[in-house]
């Protein structure tokens, strides 16, 4: 591997003249290596890490054309049969980011990824603890339900939840978003609901789907999975009759999620609107909030004449002295209903 | 057969009882509804009969088979769920097929299957059509499909008409009701809406806080209600209920409330004497359609029912009005009459009662006399 490398390398300062280095330095430098010359503005094509070292080709970026960049990837990049990163590595590793540690990347993770596509991130938590054995099959019914072959990652974190990561090439049927003019990741909410309504129905397992932004590198993982995590925590305590969601939709769930206890409680003490409110109060609150306060679509959503819902809101002004019409109040009101879960 | 029975279950989440000794035996081809308010117990009652949640005690049973332990896709059942996204990358025929093809069924018999209950749910010229270029019903349409393609002993609905808007609702109520005729299969079917429950089901099961409050067919529910709870709960507008107090004179006994006068039917009278409720507290109770204005029903009137409406808000519905008065008893009351009598707020009318069709119930317990 390495002696292609040097070759090609060879090769290509002969030919083009373009900056291109192969470095190589032992285990405990790596990171630091790695690091120093990132902020030195170079970027790291390719590396290999064994015990005894680790090699890694350099370039500068503003020197490389971009296509030029791309052609230096296909060839310098390993071949199918090259060894991917030890897969229960990446499982213990991805299971320490779920559980809300901060693990570094270890060593043989670093060799960079085979990823020409973005990955969609999904997180799969059954609700039913006692059963377990799920990974296994929930690998093969995705496997024929994307015809994915070996394309599709699923990773048990823990006897409930398992992530899955696709490639996006897989959900290319579905219109892309900037085509369409659709809100952002809409498809991949819909595609999260399939997988959902897939479990439910074929597997008649009853597991929630949360799904995060796509991402194009391995190291965007962790991130990725400590949100979808926050997620999950957020709709367990305030959303548990919902099933699907996507990181991008619940916000402020997950900011108040995080708060530690006594905060919480805190809050919930400052906003005492929630207590005056009936339960239809708190429906029609939670619909103007989820359609961005726009009343037509509030009133399409909840099946009622918009002159209806006007009915509905002044009496809530009348209520609680706050106009969900308005932003600010609209707001207080729904921190109000919000932290009223924690009482 | 497809017979299910539920023997003395019980779902407990540590010390909450979800679910308390539901014990029923549903008949084969039998479309039974659970109906109640949010959090009753009903959607976790299907669910331990698909096995999406354990049993804590007690025994289920499909046919003659023991199914406690049984893993869901081993009980030939389909779910039919409130939410259905279907599978966005296939057409209607391939969201058909899927389970099927997971099944391991010959393409022959997929296509036999699928082409049958497109059919039957009107939904043939929409086999090669994506998921999104559906309607709300045709999706519905697809959702069922996918179960009934699978030929199950039993099929489970889970509210599967709430996301659908009123018109619709309808619609697929009559739909889902022709299909179960088509189909001869048994149906467990889940809803808070009464009226559905009321349309739709061959015996209903009013549940509430975990148990059973009544099980009997539509009239029985609706005619001879069990308690006030489910007095209340089925039929729209809501059964009216006056606390007042009984008494006897001349051989007759008397309801009084504020407002109001009335003297029972012999037959309840006796009834009442019996159970010992003369000059005792109870809770009277009368439909709205049973309040008339008609004046040949008040002149004829064979009871002493009539009273004196202080008419507050009137609904008009087209063929009848919604007429509201707050001047009888301790809470709001509704009559239901003919809307050529033309009653309007701030007007003091004269109804009557039917005292054939009222209910008596016992004012602490509320368990009906009659």
């Amino acid at each position: 591997m390495i002696a292609r490398w040097r070759r090609e390398i060879e090769r290509i300062r002969q030919t083009t003249s373009l900056p291109i280095e192969l470095v190589r330095c032992s285990p405990s430098e790596w990171e630091a290596e790695r690091q120093q010359y990132e902020r030195a503005g170079g970027k790291i094509v390719i590396s290999e890490v064994t015990k005894a070292e680790v090699w890694f080709v350099g370039v500068s970026p503003e020197a490389w054309p971009k296509p030029a960049l791309a052609l230096l990837n296909l060839l310098l990049h390993h071949e199918p049969d090259q060894a991917e990163p030890d897969k229960e590595s990446v499982q213990a590793w991805l299971k320490a980011c779920y559980m809300g540690q901060t693990p570094a990347v270890p060593i043989q993770l670093q060799t960079p990824w085979n990823w020409v596509d973005e990955r969609a991130c999904f997180l799969l938590e059954r609700t039913m603890p006692e059963r377990s054995g799920h990974a296994a099959a929930w690998l093969a019914l995705l496997t024929d339900f994307f015809d994915a072959g070996q394309k599709l990652e699923l990773y048990p974190l823990t006897d409930t939840a398992a992530l899955l990561l696709l490639p996006l090439s897989l959900l290319s049927e579905v219109r892309t978003d900037t085509d369409t003019g659709e809100p952002p990741g809409q498809s991949l909410l819909e595609w999260a609901a399939g997988i959902h309504d897939l479990i439910s129905t074929e597997a008649m397992e009853n597991a929630r789907v949360f799904v995060a932004p796509p991402i194009g590198q391995p190291e965007q993982l962790a991130a990725a999975l400590r949100e979808l995590a926050s997620l999950s925590r957020a709709v367990k305590r305030f959303l548990p009759k919902t099933m699907v969601a996507a990181t991008w939709q619940y916000r402020l769930e997950m900011w108040a999620a995080e708060l530690p206890d006594q905060a919480a409680m805190m809050i919930s003490q400052t906003l005492p609107w929630s207590m005056r409110l009936s339960a239809e109060q708190r429906e029609t609150l939670a619909a103007l909030c989820s359609h961005n306060l726009n009343i037509s679509e509030t009133a399409r959503a909840l099946y009622i004449h918009r002159n209806t819902l006007l009915y509905r809101l002044d009496k809530l002004k009348e209520t609680t002295g706050l106009d969900p019409r308005q932003f600010s109040d609209a707001l207080l009101l729904r921190l109000a209903l919000l932290f009223s879960q924690n009482r | 057969m497809a017979e299910v029975r539920l023997h003395h279950v019980f779902k407990r989440y540590g010390n909450v009882t979800a679910v308390n000794d539901f014990h029923l035996d549903i008949k084969d081809r039998e479309f039974l509804v659970l109906v109640g308010p949010s959090g009753c117990g009903k959607s976790t009652t299907l669910r331990m009969v698909a096995g999406l949640e354990d049993i804590s005690e007690g025994d289920l049973y499909i046919g003659n088979r023991r199914v406690n332990d049984v893993a869901p896709k081993d009980r030939d059942i389909a779910m039919v769920f409130q939410s259905y996204a279907l599978y966005p990358h296939m057409n209607v025929y391939e969201n058909m097929a899927f389970g099927l093809k997971l099944r391991k069924f010959s393409k022959t018999e997929i296509d036999s299957r699928i082409k049958e209950t497109a059919r039957i749910l009107d939904i043939a010229h929409l086999l090669d059509r994506k998921p999104k270029a559906l309607s709300g019903g045709q999706r519905q349409r697809v959702a069922l499909g996918r179960a009934i393609v699978r030929e199950p002993q039993v099929f489970l609905m889970d509210e599967p008409l709430s996301n659908l808007d009123a018109k619709l609702r309808v619609q697929m109520r009559t739909e889902i009701a022709k299909l179960h005729q088509r189909l001869e299969t048994t149906v467990i079917y889940v809803t808070h809406d009464q009226t559905e429950a009321m349309t739709m089901g061959d015996r209903i099961v009013v549940m509430e806080d975990g148990l059973i409050q009544q099980v009997a067919t539509t009239n029985d529910i609706y005619n001879h209600p069990v308690n006030q709870f489910v007095a209340s709960f089925i039929g729209s507008p809501n059964m009216n209920f006056i606390t007042g107090r009984t008494r006897e004179e001349a051989g007759k006994v008397w309801f009084a409330a504020r407002g109001i006068d009335i003297q029972f039917p012999d037959d309840q009278a006796q009834l009442l004497r019996k159970n010992g409720y003369v000059g005792k507290e109870i809770t009277f109770g009368i439909r709205p359609e049973d309040i008339y204005r008609d004046n040949q029903f008040i002149t004829a009137n064979p009871f002493q029912s009539v009273f004196q409406a202080e008419v507050d808000v009137v609904e008009n519905m087209g063929s009848e009005l919604y007429v509201y008065f707050n001047n009888i008893g301790n809470s709001q009351m509704v009559a239901r009459v003919d809307a050529r009598e033309g009653l309007r707020p701030k007007m003091t009318v004269t109804l009557g009662m039917d005292l054939s069709k009222c209910h008596v119930f016992d004012a602490e317990s509320e368990i009906a006399l009659f």
